[in-house]
């Protein structure tokens, strides 16, 4: 006997017992539905929270400051930055190399007078649209390497890499503005006026000069790359920085001259970020990383993955019960057809590959379908927490498409169900012929 | 039973991936990169924005910045109080030195007024001003006479402002028939109020909108 002849077989059996098949198929898919809903929500909320404590960057992320490391807290995840230090291209070059490291990149952090707009529109619900200009910091990123930044992008979207016409602001623009979080977008399309500051000396007195440019605002972001209210594209922020740092030091903000003010190095995965963070600190510069937090935080999450996929895998178990229940019920029913089929010549492997395959369909037709289902009803539920998520201003829930996950469901549910299929296979098979029709 | 079942799928992953749309804010379609362009603008008190309650919006550099050029553009204020033409060689044209802007935009001749600069001398520092921006490669020089609120003693600085245009091929912009409001400041003679910045600006713009 063929494997095709095995496959007809079953689908004939399968269609013959419409009902119970349907049945069955629904016990699986519902456990794979449960198995799949539960690991998907578990990822993104296991995302979501290390995005949250690795302040929306890369958990292998490493801030580098323009100091001097404290040689008394090098082992702390924020330690207090030692004297100040430039970090130029050169020093760049020479983390980059260091082993261990992904990838650098350099922010520059810039003081900036930040003139928002006169009027702001209605669907911002500003409490206090004043309008004055506001002094205060704008950060400088290598926008083209979004995802190695601790950024988070809020509403719309990042500056254009190269841009010289958009920015993106931050929660703390909205909150000087008097903007609620929920109205964020309304401040997309936008515009500001940044003036980077320079003091300068002019009949005996301190006197200001600008470096104007207008800007229109296309994101609203979260971000820890440094203190500012305004995030814009490396270039533009190196061009203020220069005009800035040629005058007199600024009181309040200071001058510190060095072309870069921080990097945000990537270490190859969390395991190597104490070494990387140690040769920086050989190399002279102060670093923090959220390292011990996230190891912690990871290790929770682990647990309660398990456990939520404890109780998916119960589900799936139950209904693959179900099948070896159904198979053993076919088995009594079909004894007259095991006895033709094995007097026609069937051996006893024919006779088992029939059923295990009439198993394994049920198990993976109802594995697809629960882990479509699954899927569904994960995204519901992502809706319904993006909803109120959106609603206090938060950044949202994105599931993504876990093709890895659903195929893992798919197959796990296919195997427990050929599982479940072994023992009545194996009985159908050692059924002697003659008794299967004697009996029959 | 098949068919069936195929059909339930395909509607429960087509349904699944409808709902994972995102629904991204509404993102401005402007150009992401505007023309990398800088301003200067040269002048006194007016110019510096005194007179007016909020200079960043309500000078007349700011408002030409705002509402003549694209974004993209670069706008440095070089003006300083009580600039002659003499003191702005020194202390105003560094800044056209360093930035190396496409337009200067300069507003002279009041402070001159005020400090009765003998018009010979005058002259001769705006021929020195216009000069050394034309060596830096500016490519256009706005330069803008004295409005006829300032009074009859504007008259000869405007003669001398247009001879000087005329000879150095700049680009007049033409303040004289304007009466411009005046407000008091205190420690200053008195500075256009913003009614008076925004008929200046409209005359720099008309002059930036123009053919060079």
């Amino acid at each position: 006997m063929t494997w095709r002849d095995a496959i007809a077989l079953a689908r004939r059996s399968v269609g013959r017992r419409g009902g119970r098949a349907v049945l069955t198929v629904l016990a699986v898919a519902l456990g794979a539905a449960l198995l799949s809903s539960l690991l998907i929500a578990s990822q993104a909320a296991q995302r979501r929270v290390l995005d949250q404590v690795s302040s929306g960057g890369p958990l292998a992320g490493i801030k580098v400051d323009a100091a001097a490391p404290d040689p008394n807290a090098l082992n702390s995840d924020d330690p207090h930055p030692g004297p100040p230090r430039l970090i130029d291209d050169a020093a760049v070059r020479r983390i980059a190399a260091l082993p261990g490291v992904d990838s650098v990149l350099p922010v520059i952090a810039t003081p900036m007078l930040i003139v928002p707009p006169e009027t702001l529109p209605a669907a911002a619900r500003a409490k206090q649209p004043d309008g004055d200009p506001i002094f205060d910091s704008v950060v400088g990123v290598d926008v083209a390497h979004e995802r190695d930044l601790p950024i988070t992008v809020l509403t719309g979207r990042l500056p254009t890499p190269g841009s010289n016409t958009e920015v993106a602001v931050t929660l703390d623009y909205l909150q000087r503005l008097g903007v609620d979080k929920t109205n964020a977008s309304a401040l997309v399309g936008t515009q500001v006026t940044l003036g980077a500051p320079r003091i300068f000396t002019y009949a005996q007195g301190r006197r200001f000069r600008a470096r104007w440019t207008r800007m229109t605002i296309v994101g609203v972001v979260s971000q820890e790359a440094s203190d500012g209210l305004i995030v814009m594209p490396l270039d533009q922020a190196r061009l203020a920085r220069s005009w800035s740092v040629a005058g007199a030091p600024l009181d309040n903000l200071g001058n510190n001259p060095s072309p870069y003010t921080a990097l945000f190095v990537v270490a190859h995965g969390l395991n190597k970020i104490t070494d990387v963070r140690a040769e920086i600190n050989q190399v002279g510069y102060s670093t923090s990383a959220p390292e011990t937090l996230i190891t912690q935080v990871q290790r929770y999450l682990h647990v309660v993955e398990l456990v939520l996929a404890g109780i998916g895998l119960i589900g799936l178990a139950i209904a693959a019960l179900g099948i070896s229940n159904a198979m053993l019920a076919a088995i009594r029913e079909r004894r007259r057809e095991i006895g033709v089929l094995k007097a026609v010549g069937a051996s006893d492997r024919d006779v088992r590959r029939v059923f295990l395959v009439e198993a394994g369909t049920l198990g993976f037709v109802g594995g697809l379908i629960g882990a479509a289902v699954g899927y569904g009803v994960a995204r519901v539920l992502a809706g319904v927490v993006n909803n109120y998520l959106a609603g206090q201003g938060l950044e949202t829930v994105d599931l993504g498409v876990p093709l890895v996950l659903l195929a893992l469901v798919v197959t796990g549910a296919t195997v427990l169900a050929l599982v479940a299929g072994v023992l009545p296979a194996s009985r159908a098979a050692h059924m002697p012929a003659r008794q299967a029709i004697a009996d029959e | 039973m098949n068919r069936r079942a195929a059909l339930l799928l395909l509607v429960l992953i087509l349904a699944a991936c409808a709902s994972g749309a995102h629904n991204n804010a509404a993102i401005p379609g402007e150009a992401s990169r505007g023309p990398t362009q800088t301003l200067v603008t040269f002048g006194g008190s007016a110019t510096e924005g005194d007179g007016v309650r909020d200079r960043l919006r309500d000078a007349w550099p700011y408002l030409v910045f705002d509402a003549a050029l694209p974004q993209g553009t670069v706008l440095v204020n070089a003006a300083l109080d009580g600039a002659t033409v003499k003191n702005a060689i020194a202390a105003q044209l560094p800044v056209a030195d360093e930035t190396h802007p496409h337009i200067a935009a300069v507003w002279l001749g009041a402070d001159d007024l005020v400090a009765h600069t003998p018009i010979p001398h005058f002259k001769a520092a705006l021929v020195q001003f216009i000069g050394a921006l034309k060596r830096l490669g500016v490519r256009r020089i706005l330069v803008a006479n004295l409005p006829k609120s300032y009074g009859p003693g504007a008259t000869p600085y405007n003669d001398a402002i247009e001879q000087v245009v005329y000879a150095n091929a700049v680009e007049p912009v033409d303040l004289s028939a304007l009466d411009i409001p005046l407000r008091p400041v205190d420690g200053l003679p008195p500075q256009p109020d913003a009614t008076g910045h925004r008929l200046v600006a409209n005359a720099f713009e008309q002059a930036l909108r123009a053919q060079p």
